[in-house]
């Protein structure tokens, strides 16, 4: 059964703080939606569990492993932007 | 407004109040103006094909044809090939038999030199650049404004430290000595040309290459690098222009054998005590100029495309 869990998870750039203990857990099948305004934190978190971006405190951990410090190719996860990316020929 | 058209309007100058072909007024201004900037080079071309004494006379022969009659004579020139073969080989003026002038070589020094050099910095500057790009350095800005510093100074106030350089090292009058230094001349450039270009793609394309899984390499490679063909090509013609036209550092740091055909043209035409060859200058000139031309013909298409064709809807 495969999970993603974020134990208190924080992110810092430089002096500003995006994201600040943040806990989820999703189990497998469920749906969830990330509600809040603008410039919360939402796809900050998202891009955490994506791998896109190194957490400053605070674990990720999918299908039962910790992901922190995994590069995002090898975490078998998928993710949609907010834009098409489609790629070039 | 009256919908009436005016005499401007009826000579083809529409008004520029919306985008579309423009009128054949605004077309022939256009090429009266290409005419005027393309003179020199024409005027090069057609001498090329003139003997010494049709080259200068005045007024100048301008038609290689009467074209049945209609240009009086006095215009008009026997086009002749004579220029491009001397050349290539040719008797001299104090007698003896036809030598070989060397040009062949000169020439293939030419390419080789400038084509390696702008290929070496174009690989190298590009791979620079997406990291300037991508993983900035604390001060990144700086480091830009250092490489581009290099570019400030005229090549007079450096090219003796350099001759001296060159000179203990044992580079000077070499291939490479002249190719490091052609590519340590383009690299600025093409730095900061791939890095505005790299500067422009979307991150969430590369973001996405990643979770797919794309190592860093392969996101270069095969995400990044087809979205920048256009600002390659660019940055080739640029550099390949600049060092096939460079004189200073050519006719400095290179030997007999290395010389390249701006600084061979140089000592080629001086004909002996009766002045310039100006057939054969611009038989050399015109012939200097196919490569360069053909270059920039055939990476046209790459030039014109969009940078960011088909990727991400801004």
């Amino acid at each position: 059964m495969s999970t993603i869990e974020i134990k208190k998870i924080t992110k810092k750039f430089g002096e500003f703080t995006a994201v600040k203990d943040a806990d989820l857990s999703v189990k497998a099948g469920e749906v969830v939606c990330l509600l809040g305004p603008s410039g919360c934190g939402k796809t900050t978190t998202l891009r955490m569990i994506a791998g896109l971006e190194r957490t400053t405190e605070g674990d990720v951990v999918i299908a039962g492993k910790r992901m922190n410090e995994l590069p995002p190719e090898k975490r078998d996860i998928a993710m949609v932007f907010q834009f098409y990316a489609l790629y070039p020929r | 407004m009256a919908t009436s058209t005016t005499t401007w309007e009826k000579l083809g100058f529409r008004k520029a109040f919306r985008v579309g072909e423009a009128g054949w007024g605004h077309t022939l201004w256009v090429a009266l103006v290409s005419f005027i900037y393309f003179l020199p080079v024409l005027i090069i071309v057609i001498t090329s094909f003139k003997v010494q004494n049709e080259a200068l006379s005045v007024p100048a022969k301008f038609f290689p044809t009467s074209f049945f009659g209609l240009i009086p004579e006095q215009y008009v020139f026997t086009p002749t090939l004579e220029n491009f073969t001397s050349v290539f080989s040719r008797a001299f003026t104090t007698g003896g038999a036809v030598e070989s002038t060397g040009f062949d070589r000169y020439f293939f020094n030419s390419m080789f030199i400038a084509g390696s050099s702008v290929l070496l910095a174009l690989v190298i500057g590009t791979l620079a650049a997406f990291g300037f790009s991508r993983y900035p350095l604390k001060g990144n800005d700086t480091y830009l404004f250092i490489i581009l510093t290099t570019r400030m100074l005229p090549a007079i106030v450096v090219i003796i430290p350099i001759i001296l350089m060159f000179r203990i090292v044992g580079l000077s009058g070499s291939y490479p000595g002249i190719i490091f230094l052609y590519t340590a001349f383009n690299l600025p450039f093409t730095i900061w040309m791939m890095k505005s270009f790299f500067d422009e793609l979307s991150l969430d394309v590369e973001d996405a290459a990643r979770i797919d899984g794309s190592s860093e390499l392969r996101v270069f490679f095969k995400v990044c690098l087809p979205q920048v063909v256009a600002g390659l090509a660019a940055t080739f013609v640029f550099g390949l222009i600049l060092t096939w036209n460079e004189f200073l550092f050519a006719l400095l740091l290179t030997g007999a054998d290395t010389r390249t055909v701006p600084v061979a043209m140089n000592q080629a035409v001086a004909g002996g005590g009766i002045g310039v060859l100006w057939g054969l200058l611009a038989a050399i000139e015109t012939l200097f100029l196919i490569p360069v031309f053909l270059v920039t013909f055939f990476l046209q298409n790459h030039l014109l495309r969009g940078v960011t064709f088909g990727t991400v809807k801004r």
